[in-house]
């Protein structure tokens, strides 16, 4: 039988340095994402939830155990393309302009440059930011600029869209703006959705919930105690 | 205690900057102290080398009625040695030998002590027979025909000649300094040495000429010679004032009783030259280096300057005042300062001990302490000036949102939209022009006073063309990278492919930064290329110095008057000899002016010597030799005859040359036909070169005078040492070997050797540094962009598009323009520094070899930048963006 997830870990760890200092930011966990996942990754600074979605990005690799892609394939097969990765902070080259910065990725996946650059206008125009592209990034503020890294991410029609603390520098109603357009340019590009967030009014928008403290992923999640919300760890 | 918080963080956090910066410094202070040290050490090599050369330092002329043991008592109060020496004027000699009589004109005979020779060793060289009796010297000899044992005798004025039996044939190497005119006026023209020359044991020549003293006193006189205490300051000006000022002491203790023939400050006098040749070289090329680390020390600091601008607006916001932000640099600019100068010091030190095979470099240790606490200094204003000035400044102008951006606002400088390069560039043509015309002396030292001077205002050349040059290459790599965008897309695409275009983007929007990295790395590969330049032209013309000098590769010239010269076939037939070119040598009065006359094949003559075209003036060296043949009564002439005697082309100019016989002038027309500026073995500024034919023909003298040996450069020793076998002493053997020793060592050659040494080394890391550093620490800078392009995806050859169009962009750029700007350099110093070239060069010599390395250097150290800079990005993007 098939695999039809996006991306499954197989009691995946992940220790930072060696020997005393040794940190372990993330014990064992397991899980898997299919397509139309919506899923909101939660827990305090420091729980382990970017290093889960850098593994589950392939921008990492886990110390123990194994990360794979069955529906995509093998890690090269990645990143410029089927999965795309929302940065904590601001992540824009600074020496681009707005549609230079969204038009890179396509760029970076060989498609010609007037079609990159169709393609990343119309990204931009997917989040009202049309009349941005000859805007530096240093001229946006940060809830443009996180817009515009949004756009970026999508505009290669990702499989799998994930964002690391999308919110984490802005104010609560850009926050929930910027929720809200994860969640609806994800279902426009058919795409499964994975949000890290300490912010539970992040998490509100999205279907499951899981939960992390101390670099352990548990299941099911007490945070927001929605009852329309699933959770969602298989082990 | 705040500042001390804020220096430990940034040691901690930015360690490798600080060490960086230090770098900076410690390049700049090693330079600095290095050169610094070499000069002073030059100085007192130079002093040293006059001392040396002289071996009678006064030569005091008692005048007619002084008592001449009173001026004896005087003298010997300031000097360590002294003899009393006569010196008498004679009608002329005479020997009757092998059956004819020979008969000199006058001449001179001097009286000496006995102790005299070991008193002041090297004024007489034995050449045949006992070293002290009755001596006469070469010349005297070959005229006379007399060998050790012939008697000769001399003429006295009014009284019976007196007869003397030789003992000896000897040379007198320092004869011009001998026989100078005492209290001659300064500027006057230098007295030739007399023909004749006899040496006798002072009670002979009192014998002799006691009598003559009654009754002609101004044909007889006596001079004390004095040896003086050696303990002179190490500097030569400083010397050449002590000698000059107790020569005049002198002179006034005894009241005008004697005038002091000062040989010891004459030889002082011109090592000053030197000495300030020395300093001015060391101006123009050890100035910009300098120049060259503090630009590389700010361009290193700068490189980290909008991290610190965000730091400090962050401070700032939380309270801190301007005054404790500047305070905050002033910390971090001791430190770096502080450690950049005890870097630079150890470094120079050991420059010194391993180059010089001593840590001062040779100078004292007075001396060398006061340029390494000198270079130390400088080292902490550079600090300063790149880390605390900035920082004012940015905490006077700058608002806290202003120190966000980074290219949004970005706008030309202000020097670059009021065109101060341009400006730059013609200032330093204005004073070229001016510096460089006819009858300008960068070093002027008036004969006789003890005043010199130094045109430093012809250091405003080179240096506004440096400067000038360099923000060109500014404006030029900031304009092409912004207008050129497309041109720059389809040049880096081979290297970018699909991603040139957006490559272009960011090149175009940080131009600022990196055509200042083009620019550091034009002028440092400028600075190497000028002074390898420069130095290569030196060593060129040194040589051509030493082949002019000494003629041929061996040069047998015979004594003046001689008719039996050797056999040019016997001399071709001597082991290692490729071909005899015979040139006559004669002297010529052009009006009252006496001039040598130099008679060529010319036919031969060209291709027989080394003859450059620089030697003449209005053609090349063949193109006027072939004038001249066509001409038979043509004549060449130097630039200063034309001058004098308001020649022009085709001119007649009689000239009158010794004839067949003794004594006799003929009157020769010749028609002038072109300048010669130098000719082989000719005094400079004061000679004729005509065809040899026609100047035997016309005055019946087949006398040759010199004849150049070419031994293809090869075993000129071995060959000299022959052909002296074959000719005896009756004719002067040298070879250019040893002549290019003379030459080099002379106290008119300022040594460039150790301070091009010291130069290129340094140039080399200067380059390195420039194109590796400050191009690596800008990447570095930028590790965040690539990482999140890394994390985006892009492989390594795709950051690779990026990071190696930069540094292509930077290497291909700096060394273009460098090379321009290096020859253009180099070929102004060469045309600035005339006087230090002797003769002056036809065109500048290109050190490939060293270009090469440069070259290679530096694209070594920004391919080690740019290849550090892919790897860190693609194989650890998150550990970057982490970190940052």
């Amino acid at each position: 039988m098939t695999d039809a997830a996006l991306a499954r870990c197989s009691n995946v760890a992940r220790t930072y340095g060696s020997g005393r200092g040794a940190v372990v930011a993330l014990h064992r966990a397991s899980c898997a994402i299919a397509p139309g996942d919506r899923i909101a990754i939660i827990g305090p600074s420091g729980s382990g939830k970017s290093t889960l979605l850098h593994l589950i990005s392939g921008l990492d690799t886990p110390t123990t155990g194994t990360v794979t892609w069955p529906a995509i394939g093998p890690r090269d097969a990645l990143r410029p393309g089927p999965v795309a990765l929302v940065l904590q902070g601001p992540s824009l080259l600074p020496p681009l302009n707005v549609l230079e910065n969204v038009a890179l990725p396509l760029l970076l996946q060989g498609v010609k440059l007037e079609e990159a650059n169709t393609r990343a206008v119309a990204a931009l125009a997917r989040l009202d930011l049309a009349e941005l592209g000859d805007q530096l990034p240093e001229e946006l503020s940060g809830g443009q600029a996180q817009r515009v890294s949004i756009a970026r991410a999508i505009s290669p029609r990702p499989r799998l869209l994930l964002a690391d603390e999308p919110t984490g520098q802005l104010d609560q109603a850009t926050a929930a703006t910027i929720a809200e357009t994860l969640v609806a340019v994800a279902d426009e590009i058919g795409a499964a959705l994975v949000v890290a967030t300490h912010d539970l009014t992040v998490a509100d928008h999205l279907d499951q919930v899981w939960s992390m403290r101390d670099g352990r992923l548990t299941s099911p999640s007490s945070a927001g105690g929605d009852d329309r919300r699933e959770e969602s760890c298989p082990a | 205690m705040p500042s001390l918080t804020w220096l430990r963080a940034l040691v901690t956090r930015q360690g490798a900057r600080v060490v960086a910066t230090a770098a900076g410094v410690a390049v700049a202070v090693a330079l600095f102290a290095s050169i610094g040290a070499f000069l002073a050490a030059s100085k007192a090599t130079m002093t040293r080398r006059a001392v040396q050369s002289v071996t009678v330092d006064w030569q005091v002329e008692v005048q007619p009625n002084a008592s001449t043991p009173a001026i004896l008592r005087a003298v010997r109060s300031r000097a360590t040695a002294t003899a009393t020496v006569g010196v008498a004027s004679t009608t002329g000699l005479q020997a009757r030998t092998g059956g004819s009589t020979q008969a000199t004109g006058p001449g001179v005979v001097l009286g000496l002590p006995s102790r005299y020779p070991a008193t002041f060793p090297g004024v007489i060289r034995r050449l045949a027979g006992t070293p002290s009796g009755v001596l006469v010297t070469q010349q005297t000899a070959a005229n006379l025909h007399v060998t050790p044992g012939d008697p000769i005798t001399i003429g006295r004025d009014g009284l019976p000649v007196a007869t003397v039996r030789v003992q000896g044939v000897v040379d007198l190497p320092q004869a011009d300094s001998l026989f100078q005119r005492v209290g001659a006026p300064p500027g006057s023209q230098p007295q030739a040495p007399p023909d004749n020359v006899v040496l006798l044991p002072a009670p002979a020549w009192h014998t002799v000429f006691d009598p003559l003293a009654a009754r002609r006193p101004d044909l007889v006189h006596t001079q004390i010679h004095a040896r003086l205490p050696r303990d002179l300051p190490a500097d030569p000006a400083a010397a050449f004032t002590r000698v000059d000022g107790a020569a005049h002491n002198l002179e006034a203790s005894v009241s005008g009783g004697a005038l002091v023939g000062d040989n010891l400050g004459a030889t002082l006098s011109a090592a000053r030259d030197d000495a300030l040749y020395a300093q001015v070289l060391f101006l123009f090329l050890g100035v910009p280096g300098i120049a060259l680390a503090a630009l590389l020390t700010a361009a290193v600091a700068r490189s980290g300057a909008q991290r610190r601008r965000r730091e400090q607006a962050l401070v700032r916001t939380r309270g801190a005042t301007p005054a404790l932000i500047v305070r905050f640099a002033l910390a971090e600019a001791l430190v770096v300062g502080g450690l950049g100068a005890v870097l630079g010091i150890g470094a120079a030190l050991a420059v010194g001990a391993t180059s010089f095979g001593d840590a001062g470099f040779g100078a004292t240790g007075h001396a060398a302490a006061v340029w390494f606490a000198a270079a130390a200094a400088v080292g902490l204003g550079i600090a300063v000036a790149v880390i605390v000035v900035p920082t004012w400044l940015d905490s006077r102008r700058l608002t806290v949102a202003r120190a966000r951006l980074t290219f949004g606002a970005e706008r030309a400088p202000r020097w670059l939209r009021g065109g101060l390069d341009l400006l730059l560039l013609a200032a330093a043509y204005i004073v070229f022009w001016l510096t460089s015309r006819n009858g300008y002396q960068l070093v002027l030292a008036p004969e006789g006073t003890p005043a010199i001077s130094v045109s430093y205002w012809a250091l405003a050349g080179p240096a506004l063309l440096w400067l000038g040059a360099g923000l060109l290459a500014w404006r030029l790599a900031y304009w092409g990278l912004a207008a050129g965008r497309a041109v720059v897309t389809r040049v880096i695409r081979p290297v970018a492919g699909g991603l040139s275009g957006t490559v272009a983007a960011t090149m175009a929007r940080q131009r600022r930064l990196l055509a200042g990295a083009l620019a550091l790395v034009a002028l440092s590969v400028a600075f190497a290329g000028s002074t390898a330049g420069f130095n290569r032209t030196y060593r060129t013309q040194a040589e051509v110095d030493a082949q002019l000098t000494n003629g041929g590769d061996v040069t047998v010239s015979e004594a003046p008057g001689s008719t039996s010269g050797p056999s040019v076939a016997r001399l071709a037939a001597i082991h290692g000899v490729r071909r005899v070119e015979p040139l006559v040598h004669r002297y010529a009065y052009v009006g009252a002016d006496l001039q040598d006359l130099y008679g060529v094949r010319t036919s031969t003559i060209v291709d027989a010597t080394h003859l450059q075209d620089a030697y003449f003036q209005g053609g090349s060296a063949r193109s006027l030799i072939t004038r001249l043949g066509r001409q038979p009564d043509g004549v060449l002439v130097s630039a200063e005859t034309v001058k004098d005697f308001q020649l022009r082309p085709g001119d007649p100019l009689h000239l009158r040359l010794p004839g067949h016989g003794r004594g006799s002038l003929v009157q020769v027309p010749f028609h002038y036909v072109g300048i010669a500026k130098e000719f082989p073995t000719a005094p400079r500024d004061s000679f004729l070169v005509a065809n040899a034919s026609y100047v035997a023909a016309r005055t019946g003298n087949p006398a040759i005078g010199a004849y150049l040996i070419d031994t293809g450069g090869r075993s000129t020793a071995t060959v000299a040492h022959a052909v002296r076998r074959y000719v005896g002493p009756t004719a002067t053997v040298t070879d250019l070997a040893t002549t290019r020793k003379v030459v080099g060592s002379s106290l008119t050659a300022v040594d460039l050797s150790g301070l091009t040494k010291v130069e290129l080394g340094f140039a080399i890391v200067l380059a390195v540094a420039a194109a590796g550093l400050v191009l690596g620490l800008g990447l570095a800078e930028r590790r965040r962009t690539f990482a999140i392009a890394a994390a985006l995806g892009a492989r390594p050859a795709q950051l690779g598009g990026f990071v190696w169009s930069e540094a292509g962009f930077v290497l291909l750029g700096g060394v273009a323009a460098g090379g321009c700007i290096g020859w253009a350099l180099a070929a102004m110093l060469v045309k600035v520094l005339t006087g230090v070239f002797d003769p002056p060069p036809d065109h500048l010599s290109v050190p490939w070899g060293y270009l090469a390395t440069v070259a290679a250097a530096v694209t070594a150290a920004v391919a080690v930048a740019a290849a550090i800079t892919v790897r860190r990005a693609a194989s650890a993007p998150l550990t970057e963006l982490r970190d940052l």
